[in-house]
């Protein structure tokens, strides 16, 4: 009688492991067949989010031993190697005085054309000044 | 909108490089070289006065020479000042301020010591005539520049050849 009892307790000691074993592909076939997105589009995502102690979390992160992980210097390093300062300084100082300039020339250099037209028509002449180089 | 009429404008510009320039701008850069020249004859003036001055009792007073004094000290500031910046450069100070560049007729810049100084010579003595000249001329050429083989373009964008 003993041993009985002691391989029938044997055997039901197994049997959830076994039910699991039996049950496990049907669970795995459903789950397949669920539309996971469907299932996200249904939950309230803002509604968990607004229940998320963020305010606590963020309390908890300590900032300075999170700062104190970051290379400053290499940071501060990399920061400057990407951006070309003398460039930006370069082409900002350029385009200040140069921009001024350049305006008046092209403008004089309009005058001249509007000039040489106005001389032309009073000398009755046809046609646009030959002002190339290389066929002077 | 307004970036695309500053691509027109660049443009516009861009396509005048290298070409030669008329007079407008070469009278406001004759102008402006002038202004200097006499600037340079006052100072001048001035030391000279100071000089005289320092080893005498009298004051320094304004400085007062004789008309043909003036002249000939003028036109020599002019044809120093002219030589040494088109030999050099080929542009003044008032070349720079208004985009422009003295080139031989086959279009190299930096003249010849010779014929940067007799082209200064025609433009110190002749030079308003010469550029009257240019307004006239088909080919934007003044007397001086004909007669130096000589032009004036419009360079104030570096453009690939």
């Amino acid at each position: 009688v003993n041993v009985r009892t002691a391989s029938l307790l044997r055997e039901l000691s197994t049997a959830p492991a076994r039910v699991a074993e039996l049950v496990a592909p049907f669970i795995d076939a459903v789950v397949e067949r669920i539309d996971l997105e469907l299932l996200v589009d249904r939950l309230p995502i803002e509604k968990l989010v607004d229940r998320l102690p963020i305010e606590q979390i963020i309390e908890r992160v300590d900032i300075n031993a999170l700062l104190a992980r970051i290379d400053m210097d290499v940071l501060a390093q990399r920061v400057i190697e990407a951006v070309d300062i003398p460039a930006i300084v370069r082409s900002s100082t350029r385009s200040m005085v140069g921009d001024g300039a350049d305006a008046v020339r092209a403008q004089t250099a309009a005058l001249d054309e509007g000039a040489a037209r106005s001389f032309d028509r009073i000398l009755r002449r046809r046609g646009p000044r030959d002002v190339a180089m290389g066929s002077a | 909108v307004n970036a695309v009429a500053t691509d027109g404008r660049q443009a516009r510009a861009v396509r005048l490089q290298g070409t030669r320039a008329g007079v407008v701008s070469r009278l406001l850069a004759a102008l402006v070289d002038a202004a200097l020249v006499f600037l340079v004859y006052v100072i001048a003036l001035w030391a000279v006065a100071i000089v005289r001055a320092l080893g005498t009792e009298h004051h320094v007073h304004q400085p007062q020479p004789d008309r043909w004094v003036t002249v000939v000290v003028l036109v020599a500031i002019a044809v120093a000042y002219l030589t040494a910046a088109w030999s050099a450069s080929g542009r003044t100070p008032g070349d720079q301020l208004f985009g422009l560049r003295v080139v031989t007729l086959k279009g190299t810049s930096g003249l010849s010591g010779r014929r940067a100084l007799a082209r200064g010579v025609l433009c110190a003595t002749l030079g308003w005539l010469g550029l009257v000249w240019l307004v006239g001329s088909r080919r934007n050429l003044a007397l001086h520049d004909r007669w130096c083989g000589t032009a004036v373009v419009y360079e104030w964008i570096a453009v690939e050849p």
